[in-house]
């Protein structure tokens, strides 16, 4: 069964009787991909799955909604994007952004320090951030980001150009870095 | 987008270690967790079906209740003959009939005159008449007197 028809055959399902089968294959479908994606921007895996289940819930919910001129994973990601933007609005209400700023790095099991994604959340904004990873990891058409991040195609171009020349510096500068320290390194083995 | 040699090589670097470092979030989420999914899945679906049900009692309890009490209030408030009278003033039982006599009424309009004054004249007659019996009764009273 292929995804639209699976699609269909949920919602059928939910209008008639709330079965819940063919929703339960779409999340096993699904639930991968976007875990990803939700560990990657959260960098904390209790906050991941809770929005990883918000996610399913909502969109099991609004599931007569769904719009199949898009793709369901873009359905998908919309929703846990909302869902993220309103958990950092609840925290940065509380004040308590910074404590869980702190645990994310305790948190992130196994992440290397040296991850590009790592490096890029703290030079990046947020939005640049899901661009760049729905641009590269999830190799979303411009047409899909925007419309998973409310925004207009050529702002997409834009961030993503501005995001790539910045990383382009950022490894240039490291390249030079690297020179200069190689060369130190070995004037001083001369000497 | 054409980049220049460096940059490309830089481009593709860059490109190549977003890709290979994202699968460090490679991590399968666990079977628990897809079970807690669907049970909560599950339990939404009782609390939606349920609302549902309430709405549905609610969506035919309120408008019975309300057309059954103007009933009552009206039955209560308006007494059964002015009722009668007033479905008896504006719904006339033969209404054709009715509208009958009125165009006949305004065809003949011309020969309304005379017969308005023949009846005049059959009245005054009669009070005359009866005014006579009178007087005669009065003379008779005298007589035997």
């Amino acid at each position: 069964m292929n995804e639209q028809s699976l699609i269909q055959q949920a919602q059928a399902d939910i209008a008639n009787n709330g079965v819940t089968s063919s929703f339960s294959q779409l999340v096993t479908l699904y639930q991968a991909r976007l875990y990803q994606y939700l560990l990657a921007r959260c960098h904390n895996s209790h906050d991941a799955e809770d929005i990883l289940q918000e996610t399913f819930i909502n969109a099991y919910k609004y599931l007569s909604s769904y719009n199949s001129q898009w793709q369901f994973s873009t359905w998908l990601f919309t929703i846990a994007n909302r869902l993220i933007k309103k958990q950092q609005k609840l925290y940065s209400q509380n004040n308590e952004m910074l404590s869980i700023d702190m645990t994310t790095e305790l948190d992130t099991v196994s992440i290397d320090q040296s991850n590009i994604w790592l490096q890029i959340k703290k030079m990046l904004s947020a939005t640049a951030y899901d661009v760049l990873w729905f641009f590269y990891i999830e190799e979303l058409s411009i047409k899909e980001i925007a419309k998973i991040l409310q925004c207009s195609q050529s702002w997409v171009k834009i961030s993503l150009f501005r995001s790539k020349k910045k990383n382009w510096l950022q490894v240039r500068k490291l390249k030079f870095c690297q020179k200069i320290f190689f060369w130190r390194d070995k004037l001083q083995y001369e000497i | 987008m054409k980049y220049k040699n460096a940059e490309f090589r830089d481009m593709r670097l860059i490109e190549n270690k977003l890709k290979s470092d994202a699968m460090a979030f490679r991590q399968e989420p666990s079977a628990a967790l897809h079970e807690n999914i669907m049970q909560n899945i599950n339990k939404q679906h009782k609390v939606v079906t349920r609302d549902e049900k309430v709405f549905s009692i609610y969506q035919w309890l309120v408008p019975t209740g309300f057309a059954m009490g103007t009933l009552l209030f009206v039955g209560l408030n308006i007494q059964q003959a002015t009722v009668v009278e007033r479905i008896n003033m504006t719904l006339p039982s033969n209404g054709q009939e009715m509208t009958a006599m009125a165009d006949m009424m305004a065809s003949f309009k011309v020969d309304l005159l005379p017969q308005t004054l023949e009846m005049k004249l059959t009245n005054h007659i009669k009070i005359e008449q009866q005014a006579l019996q009178q007087d005669l009764k009065y003379l008779k009273s005298l007589f035997v007197l």
